[in-house]
């Protein structure tokens, strides 16, 4: 059982103390929860999961396992159980001596070791290859080998990074939905690491959104994808992502209008706005594809026309993409509609799906 | 512009046969994708039709003509591979200009820049023509490199998996590039994949391709609603069918599958020569959306009961993983509602959309044979 605290956490790579891989980062991750840092390649995910392992020494602040600190402590010290996108298995061993290597030099006994690899193949799959060596298996086989040993062991905190990677998509699917409930039943900590939004959305209890080295925001699945603190936050959750819109605000009585192009897309009662003097001249508007509506032809006196110029459909569900004023706009529809290239469609935006982020900022402003 | 015909081709490699007895018609001006995992034969496939590999037996027609012993260069198509490979030290213009280097492709120059600023217009990167690759971005890459391509105008145009060293957001957003820009290229399109977003967004038609043989060769809606088997079945879909075998079992003037514990009505079959499947085992496939989850207990309808293993909720929607028996069914559901672990719930197929396969074979119980190769 740990908790694991980041204090004002830095990285410096090189000479030059101004160039920080990752950026004060404090942020508190608690007993037996899943918690995944998710951000795009270079935002300093990995780096920070390595310091926290003991693999990155640290340039600045404190980690704390509980209550005691462990800058200085190795590895092995940290009582961390790892599994990274390269698998590292030992070439001359079997699958079965690989997941049970760590287990044996522990001294634990043959019959827990036993029992142990019973249940750890079972939910990973990998009963029918215990015997074979790694160079006989496949990239996603070695993947789920290296996660098998690294979940066998009996640590305060389990630290992955980029596990799934390499595993095609069904097998992806099946082992979220295995790791997640070995999670809630062994009731270990866990600290995973990826670029994979629905991955991260998929697993968390609660997500670390990070970009450019800094900790963006922290919060469940739901917090993140339903009130996103930033644009960057905004629009690195969901697929396709939100879509952003360049407004001008112009008031009308009660009602402030939101002006794309001099045409009018949204209006907002005076009463909703938090603070009329601070609430910019333009604001990004930011909505999700699958919140805008397709209305039909007869009652178009406030809709938007837009023009098709893609559409997918893609099994469970079609994406659409138009031209809005000569923006590019996708929408998430029901599967197996027939949309032409070139066709007119109108749009609407209700008001309730709308998010306004600071053009200069990107901080989101919330409406009351 | 042309057809493409495969009349019996095979490929083998020493005694591995790579592509059995391929036969299928590919329409000129078509976007035809092949969809298969890899070591499926997909590469195979194109390179013959480039004519990088000979193919072992049977022909390949192009426009009516064979091409068995034309030379690359004489076969008027055009490949486009993983990567881009562009010359890094030329200019966008000569990049799409290269082509015209090779002794069979010489025109004048005046021709020359006519071809590559024409392509250049219809791609949409006439502006770039005086930049070097490196001063380009992913998707203007990708369009430089598809003008490498169409400038000597083939007849057909082939594509290895040309999105996918891109990374999701990108692979996304070139998908609907290409299709935008399809009808322009004025080709018959053959184009290899694994990812089956892909060919289900791109192609007219898609031909599942599993260990050298054709499974299957339909729309993407007939493909992903009516597949032919359990392969095929498997081939299209975030998350995957979810499948439950058991016996198939004829009570009362009605079918049912027989699990351990459990008899669930097949209503949907209706084909009375079921009948000689009788007590053979057989597996239930639907997918994801097709499935109702409810907490409590209908009356009236008949319904699975399971248990939940696992919820993922994804913003969008959201995926519950349940246990009927041992097996697992995935299930995507609206975000708002949520499950507990090991909560009991109660499942209901939607009929219209539940496949029936026959476990030894894999093959699909109701689609008529001849609808599928």
């Amino acid at each position: 059982m740990a908790e694991v605290t980041l204090e004002n956490v830095k990285k410096i790579y090189g000479r030059n103390p101004e160039v920080l891989a990752v950026k004060d980062v404090s942020l508190h991750i608690q007993d037996r929860e899943f918690f995944v840092f998710l951000g795009p390649s270079g935002c300093g995910k990995t780096t920070t999961l390595r310091m926290i392992a003991g693999l990155e020494e640290i340039s600045g602040g404190t980690i704390y396992f509980d209550k005691k600190t462990v800058n200085d402590l190795t590895p092995q010290k940290r009582n961390v159980s790892m599994a990274f996108e390269n698998y590292a298995l030992y070439p001359t061993l079997s699958v079965w001596e690989n997941i049970a290597f760590p287990l044996k030099i522990r001294k634990w006994n043959n019959d827990t070791i036993r029992k142990k690899m019973e249940w750890v193949a079972g939910a990973l799959q990998i009963g029918d290859i215990l015997h074979k060596k790694p160079f006989e298996l496949s990239g996603g086989q070695q993947q789920r080998v290296s996660l098998a040993r690294a979940i066998v062991r009996e640590a305060e905190v389990f630290l992955f990074d980029e596990p799934l990677s390499h595993l095609d998509m069904k097998q992806r699917q099946l082992m979220r939905a295995e790791i997640k409930r070995i999670n809630k039943d062994l009731q270990n900590t866990m600290i995973y690491v990826t670029h994979d939004q629905k991955e991260a959305m998929a697993l968390a209890d609660r997500i670390a959104v990070m970009n450019d080295g800094k900790l963006q925001q922290v919060g469940t699945p739901f917090e993140i994808y339903e009130n996103p603190v930033n644009e960057f936050v905004a629009g690195f959750i969901g697929e396709p992502p939100m879509n952003f819109l360049n407004c001008q605000i112009l008031r009308l009585n009660d009602f402030f209008e939101l002006i794309l192009k001099k045409q009018v897309i949204a209006k907002i009662h005076q009463s909703r706005l938090p603070n009329q003097e601070l609430f910019p001249q333009f604001v990004r508007v930011g909505i999700r594809p699958k919140r805008i509506q397709i209305t039909n032809s007869e009652n178009k006196k406030d809709a938007l026309q837009a023009a098709v110029i893609v559409y997918e459909s893609i099994g469970e569900k079609g994406i659409l993409k138009v031209q809005l004023l000569g923006e590019p706009i996708y929408l998430i529809t029901e599967p197996n509609q027939k949309f032409s290239k070139g066709e007119n469609i109108h749009l609407s935006f209700p008001i309730q799906y709308l998010f306004f982020f600071n053009p200069e900022t990107g901080e989101r402003i919330n409406l009351k | 512009m042309a057809n493409v015909v495969f009349d019996n081709v095979s490929k083998n490699y020493d005694d591995l046969r790579a592509i059995d007895r391929m036969s299928f018609e590919i329409y000129d001006m078509e976007f035809f994708v092949i969809l298969g995992q890899s070591g499926a034969g997909k590469t195979t496939t194109l390179k013959m039709v480039a004519g990088i590999e000979p193919a072992s037996e049977g022909t390949i027609l192009i426009g009516g003509n064979p091409i068995n012993h034309l030379t690359p260069e004489k076969r008027n198509v055009a490949m486009v591979f993983e990567s881009y490979a562009l010359y890094p030290h030329l200019s966008v213009y000569d990049n799409i200009a290269f082509p015209f280097h090779a002794p069979e492709n010489r025109k004048s120059n005046e021709d020359i820049e006519h071809s590559v600023k024409h392509i250049a217009c219809m791609l949409g990167i006439d502006q770039l023509l005086g930049r070097k690759p490196s001063e380009l971005s992913g998707g203007q890459r990708q369009r430089v490199a598809l003008g490498r391509a169409l400038v000597r105008r083939p007849s057909v145009f082939l594509m290895d998996e040309p999105l996918s060293h891109l990374d999701a957001k990108l692979r996304n957003q070139m998908r609907k590039e290409l299709k935008s820009m399809r009808k322009s290229f004025g080709t018959t399109i053959l184009y290899v994949t694994h990812d089956y977003n892909e060919a289900m967004a791109l192609g007219d038609r898609i031909a599942i391709l599993h260990k050298g043989k054709i499974q299957q060769i339909d729309t993407p809606d007939d493909i992903y609603y009516h597949p032919g088997n359990i392969v095929i079945a498997q081939s299209l879909g975030d998350p995957p069918m979810n499948f439950l075998s058991g016996e198939l079992s004829f009570l009362e003037e009605r079918f049912s599958l027989r699990t351990k514990n459990l008899f669930i009505p097949l209503d949907f079959v209706r084909r009375q020569d079921l009948k000689s499947h009788i007590g053979k085992s057989v597996t239930l496939g639907i997918r994801p959306n097709h499935i109702q989850i409810n907490t409590d207990k209908s009356v009236n309808s008949f319904q699975i009961p399971a248990t939940v293993f696992v919820q993922e909720y994804l913003g969008d929607d959201s995926i519950i993983s349940v246990k009927i028996e041992d097996a697992m069914f995935m299930i995507l559901s609206t975000p708002e509602k949520r499950y507990a672990i090991d909560e009991n719930v109660f499942l209901s197929l939607n009929q219209e959309h539940t496949h029936l396969f026959l476990s030894e074979t894999g093959e699909s119980l109701q689609i008529d044979s001849g609808k599928s190769i």
